[in-house]
């Protein structure tokens, strides 16, 4: 026996439902809309007469009293929660084997190079015009061209929202050179000739650096490609 | 104590042990499944599922696909395997506990 199932204005009605009710993301509106159509085609089998809006209504306070809010609101925290432990995960993968040789090495390098040059201050400051060129290029070519996703219009996504606000946060690592520059003349004490210390402060630059690189292309690489397998259609 | 209090703290390993068993579900079958597997006792909310599922999505225990279905899209939950050793975990966890508790609650026989 066929059931009666939705048609497509009534699935379109569930999304406007969503929006009113304050979900505006599409990512979760999806979720949400299936489930309400589901429940409304399980009422109709019992009761092929009930009214679309009436159905709806039932469903919708299956929900409780705060509605979808509390969906939407432990969804932005997940997903949020979802990519800072990538970040941190991979971030930590590069203490160990086999990417610890990676850190390493570019750990020795930048000792070596702090004992070829006789002001520490130098190398931090050349390293932090390095980051903020970098980050530069990144926001106004790199990001564009390699990360950001040229939606369909009309729709918002939650995961594209947080590709945004990794372009948006690397804002901050512009402002390395004023730090570095105010913080110069401490690396310049003599301290700074110390091994242990040109170890110690190398090692700190080469675990920042990886941060840097995390936040600024593996994530968005992860989040873009995420989305891509997901919402294909949705993508120019 | 109610016993939806008493459910309540055990929601994440049904709906694991669900898709253990079922190798793929969607939001509204977990719901329907849940309510006719304890007949009604069990009352999977709405809101309270799919917190459950987007948390486990983020701790990489379940991965999700979508799929086009009567004019909508359907999003499918799948255990990781990971999301298969929790289980296997959290179950072994529910079996003592179960067990402790019977032992506790059972009638203590009189010593002569």
């Amino acid at each position: 026996m066929n059931h009666k199932t939705l048609n497509s204005q009534q699935v379109e009605s569930l999304f406007t439902f969503c929006r009113k009710h304050h979900v505006y993301h599409y990512d979760l509106q999806v979720e949400l809309v299936d489930h309400m159509a589901s429940a409304i085609e399980t009422a109709w089998e019992t009761n092929p007469n009930l009214p679309f809006e009436e159905a709806r209504n039932q469903c919708f306070s299956q929900f409780g009293s705060d509605g979808f809010l509390k969906v939407e609101r432990q969804h932005e925290k997940a997903l949020s929660k979802k990519y800072n432990h990538l970040l941190i995960s991979h971030w930590i993968s590069f203490f160990r084997w086999p990417k610890l040789l990676f850190t390493i090495a570019s750990t020795l390098c930048l000792t070596f190079i702090f004992q070829l040059i006789d002001k520490a201050s130098e190398v931090l400051i050349v390293y932090s015009l390095l980051i903020f060129f970098f980050t530069i290029l990144y926001i106004f070519i790199l990001f564009p061209k390699k990360y950001s996703i040229n939606l369909i219009p009309g729709k918002s996504f939650l995961l594209t929202e947080r590709l945004k606000s990794v372009r948006h946060f690397s804002v901050i690592f512009l402002q390395l050179p004023f730090i570095a520059s105010n913080f110069a003349h401490f690396a310049d004490h003599k301290y700074s000739e110390l091994l242990s210390v040109q170890l110690s402060m190398s090692f700190t630059l080469v675990a920042f650096s990886i941060l840097f690189y995390n936040n600024l292309v593996h994530l968005p690489s992860k989040i873009k490609s995420q989305f891509i397998s997901q919402f294909p259609e949705f993508v120019k | 104590m109610t016993k939806k209090s008493l459910y309540q703290g055990h929601l994440t390993t049904i709906v694991l042990k669900l898709l253990a068993d079922n190798d793929e579900m969607y939001g509204y079958q977990i719901t329907r499944m849940v309510k006719e597997l304890s007949s009604g006792e069990v009352q999977l909310t709405e809101g309270a599922l799919y917190p459950i599922l987007h948390k486990l999505e983020a701790n990489g225990l379940v991965e999700v696909r979508h799929e086009k279905t009567n004019n909508r899209t359907r999003k499918y939950y799948k255990l990781t395997q990971s999301g298969h050793h929790e289980t296997t975990h959290l179950l072994k966890e529910m079996q003592d506990f179960l067990k402790q508790m019977e032992v506790l609650i059972s009638p203590i026989p009189k010593l002569k």
